[in-house]
């Protein structure tokens, strides 16, 4: 049984990634371009950055670093403490990857980030190409501290949303949008030692039929138990908005049925870390139970995520 | 409660296959036996109902009483008669032979839905009828004249299939649900509902669930179904050897997915609910089994197979002089 | 005709300048072959088509009884009359002088008999038959009832008064061709399933014992164990891979007849019983070989 209530919006555009710093829920309204705060003992909903150039997906690193996916500057960031924000600069081969849009932070300090191809036209002239793939790619800090980049992926088309398993042995991937020809899918890579992904296990799909294609995950986050929580879906077409609970394995466990539509990201929060925010692409954010989940202690600021 | 998952027959040689509450014993198939066996819950009691089958796979109760299978040796759907006889109902769809109905779903107005995809097994004897150049859902329907059946009429239901493998009608008969694909072809399995019309014509599908798998992990997608008593879809899926394993699952009609029940056994084949209130789940299996689950879901409206009155045809005098 | 050759005795059995001519086509599953030598024509049936028909020399072929419950094997009685393996109308009947259809056997103790497959009637007027169950899973030719009631598929035998009944041999997987030997002292019968030809001694009560294998069909090439027949030396010509083989009286093959299809029986007839009539799915064939088989139908020359 689920039960969930809309605590802040409706902003203009989407909302995207959603964070649990330990009191309240930091929340990105992408089209809007700002960065805000939900606090669930007031009640309130304030404003911490504006201009953000639609970063999209949040994440803390592991000394509270508080790192964004800047979709509109083909860059992943960080909001610094003093109010400033810094790019990590890192070029791909020399080139500038696509449009980040989902990122998360491993116990080694390493970005992992989804890197598809937005279409909307990031600001000033475009220099640079988009590359050919959507990929995973990760940041890591080299010998002289500068961050260098990696790819990680090489069989994706346009990953959305990432997340790893608590031993971090296991990257799940939710691949494909709604306009890609196939599927959309949700896999699973195993790391290995070295750090490298092998061949995935494709763990779930979603297809599509005359109403059109079945929205995939947008987001996904883990419970205590080790089990995906996994936002997806829409209204116009397949079984609609859903959060699902699905086990390492790819089995579902169950379903639960979200009042709003196109559920984009979630994360646990609360001081159990047992109430699930969920971002809306149709501007809201949410709050909710879902039977007695709760979520992944990871310790640190990633608690619930 | 608990869910209680026990096995209550087999394994028997090679596969159980259909299975069907008849309002006093669980009817099943033995399908690489060739027989069809019935479970007893007030006593635990198995029987034999009927032998020399010849791989009847799906069986189905009609309306009236009348009980059916998909006799995949023979490539056609025949009806077990009361009387201990047993008899074809029709094979050819326009002048052609059709494939190999494999499960079958019997609507309030006695029509036969069944699916009929391609089988690897030869059907018995010389291989004189080619296959069709297509496997999709057929319904066999018979009109009534002077108190008299006509002929079995039979007519295409799908045109977008290429492998199904389990059928299954809504409550109110509006949506046909099919589970399409072969886990080791190109295409993901699915499970789609079709609106069906008033003459029983199949509009354009939802799709309401995909099965993932790459080339050679495939999930093996569903191969049998059944209603629960809130008209939602309890099926049969899953191996172990990709995927997420042998489990039942429960969807919506929007195809939501209730929940998932994970199986002992593995390639669970079909499940009915039955039992004296129509509450456990009965599931057969690639091993052979008839499990019963209890706790789980419910079941609703029976239909009873009108009874057996004769183990072989009795008549007198068989014999004339020459 | 393409002749294999394995011994040099079959050379006195088959010549490859003998033509193999086509003398009938269009069936869908023929079979059941039989000459009629007080009319020369040739019965044969199609089962899945349900149909005898008859080919005369100069006219063709020409439709005799349709429906036919799908009847398979046949032959031709001592007073001339057709007498057929029903198959799917799990019977076997006989047409009587005036035209008229009767069963002659459907049940055994009670219970309904299997599904006829082939016929031969013996010297005393005595009828045997194979009764296994392919007639019930075949897809095409659906009986009324298609449920198996016996346990056993069997050689049964009708005593001449037509009386009684006895299942003879009842331990066969799939009982397909029976032929006497030319002197009616063994009783030779196939098993499509298992490939091979049995041999059993029969008395002079018209009993049968002592089975034993008598030869187990070989090749690779399409064909099975179906229809047989013999010669008057006592060679036995039985369908299987790549036609028509030829067994001597010891069990060893002759050679092989290469048919061009896959045959499903055969019959001797013309005048000197020297050609050999052969069925196969869709069309019958037509060859002279050099020893004659042996007569059907009483009456005879020979």
């Amino acid at each position: 049984m689920s039960t969930f209530e809309r605590i802040a919006g409706p902003f203009e555009g989407e909302v995207g990634g959603v964070l649990w710093d330990g009191e309240a829920v930091l929340f990105t309204t992408v089209d809007e371009h700002r960065l805000m705060r939900f606090d669930p003992a007031s009640g309130d909903t304030t404003e911490l950055r504006r201009y953000t150039n639609r970063a999209k997906g949040l994440a803390f690193g592991p000394n509270g670093e508080l790192y964004s996916a800047q979709e509109g500057g083909r860059r992943i960031i960080e909001f610094m403490p003093d109010g400033s924000v810094t790019a990590l600069k890192a070029l791909l081969d020399g080139r500038y990857h696509n449009n980040p849009c989902d990122l998360t932070v491993d116990r080694g300090g390493r970005i992992w980030f989804c890197d598809p191809f937005h279409p909307i036209r990031i600001f000033g002239p475009a220099f640079f190409p988009p590359l050919s793939e959507g990929s995973v790619l990760r940041l890591h800090r080299d010998d002289r501290r500068n961050w260098a980049l990696r790819r990680m992926t090489f069989d994706t088309v346009s990953p959305r949303a990432l997340v790893l398993s608590a031993d971090e042995k296991m990257l799940f991937v939710a691949d494909g949008e709604p306009s890609s020809a196939g599927d959309r899918e949700l896999r699973a890579y195993p790391i290995r030692s070295d750090g490298s992904l092998s061949q995935p296990t494709v763990l779930h799909c979603f297809g599509s039929d005359t109403n059109g294609a079945h929205r995939g995950i947008e987001g996904m986050c883990m419970d205590a138990d080790g089990n995906l929580v996994a936002c997806a879906g829409w209204k116009q077409s397949g079984p609609g908005p859903l959060i699902y609970a699905i086990t390492p394995r790819g089995r579902i466990v169950e379903t639960y049925e979200f009042p709003g539509d196109q559920p984009t990201r979630c994360t646990f929060g609360g001081a159990d870390l047992d109430t699930l925010y969920v971002t809306t692409a149709t501007g809201e954010l949410y709050r909710g139970n879902i039977g007695k989940r709760q979520g992944l202690g990871r310790g640190g600021a990633q608690n619930g995520h | 409660m608990q869910v209680e998952i026990k096995q209550v027959a087999g394994p028997i040689n090679g596969s159980t296959g259909g299975v069907v509450w008849d309002g006093e014993r669980v009817l099943f198939s033995a399908v690489g036996e060739s027989r069809i066996l019935g479970f007893d819950p007030a006593s635990g009691q198995i029987s034999e109902v009927r032998r020399f089958t010849n791989r009847v796979n799906g069986i189905a109760i009609g309306p009236n009483g009348e009980f059916y299978g998909a006799q995949e040796g023979s490539r056609r759907v025949i009806e077990f008669v009361a009387d201990g006889s047993s008899r074809p109902t029709q094979s050819r769809i326009n002048g052609a032979f059709h494939n190999f109905p494999t499960d079958l779903v019997v609507d309030n107005l006695g029509r036969i839905w069944f699916a009929d995809p391609y089988n690897a097994v030869r059907a018995t004897g010389p291989q004189i009828f080619p296959p069709l150049n297509h496997a999709s859902v057929i319904r066999a329907s018979r009109e009534k004249a002077y108190g008299i059946f006509l002929p079995w009429h039979l007519k295409r239901v799908t045109f977008d299939t290429i492998a199904p493998r389990a059928v299954l009608l809504s409550p109110d008969e509006r949506t046909l649900y099919v589970a399409e694909g072969d886990p080791g072809g190109s295409d993901r399995c699915e499970l789609r509902a079709y609106p069906l019309d008033g003459n029983g014509d199949a509009g354009e599908f939802r799709l309401l669930h995909k099965f993932s798998g790459g080339k050679r992990r495939a999930d093996r997608g569903i191969s049998g179904m059944t209603l629960d008593s809130s008209g939602n879809i309890v099926a049969c899926a899953g191996w172990r050897m990709s995927g997420p394993g042998p489990l039942i699952y429960v969807f919506a009609p929007s195809g939501r997915v209730i929940e998932t029940l994970e199986l002992p056994a593995d390639m669970p084949m079909r499940c009915a609910f039955g039992g004296p209130n129509v509450e456990d789940l009965f599931v057969t299996t690639a091993g052979g089994q008839l499990l019963r689950i209890k706790n789980f879901r419910v079941g609703s409206n029976v239909r009873r197979k009108s009874d057996e009155t004769s183990r072989s045809s009795r008549v007198e005098a068989s014999q004339r002089s020459a | 005709m393409d002749i294999e050759v394995r011994h040099p005795a079959m050379h006195e059995i088959a010549d490859i300048e003998a033509p193999l001519v086509q003398i009938a086509r269009g069936t869908t599953f023929a079979e059941g072959p039989v000459w009629d030598h007080r009319n020369g024509r040739l019965y044969f049936t199609d089962i899945i088509e349900d149909t005898i028909w008859q080919w005369t020399p100069g006219i063709g072929m020409e439709t005799v009884i349709h429906p036919s419950g799908h009847a398979d094997g046949m032959t031709i009685d001592h007073q001339g009359r057709l007498v057929v393996a029903g198959w799917a109308s799990r019977s076997v009947w006989r047409r009587e002088h005036d035209g008229s259809l009767l069963p002659l056997v459907t049940h055994y103790h009670g219970t309904k008999i299997n599904t006829p497959n082939d016929i031969v009637v013996h010297s005393s007027g005595a009828i045997y038959w194979t009764d296994g169950d392919g007639a019930f899973y075949i897809p095409g030719m659906e009986s009324e009832d298609l449920q198996r009631y016996l346990d056993f598929n069997a050689v049964f035998r009708l005593s001449p008064d037509g009386l009684h009944l006895t299942p003879v041999i009842t331990d066969f997987v799939f009982p397909n061709g029976l032929v006497f030997s030319p002197d009616e002292k063994r009783l030779y019968v196939n098993d499509t399933r298992q490939s091979l030809v049995r041999v059993f001694d029969v008395d002079r009560n018209g009993d049968v014992s002592n089975g034993r294998t008598f030869y187990e069909l070989q090749g690779l090439e399409v064909g099975h164990a179906d229809g047989m027949k013999v010669d008057q030396r006592g060679n036995l010509y039985c369908t299987g891979p790549a036609g028509i083989h030829v067994i001597s009286p010891d069990g060893n093959l002759l050679g092989r007849l290469k048919i061009p299809a896959e045959c499903t029986n055969m019959a001797w007839g013309d005048e000197d019983w020297k050609t050999l009539f052969i069925t196969t799915h869709h069309a019958i064939y037509r060859v002279r070989l050099k020893i004659p088989g042996i007569p059907v139908g009483g009456n005879n020359a020979g």
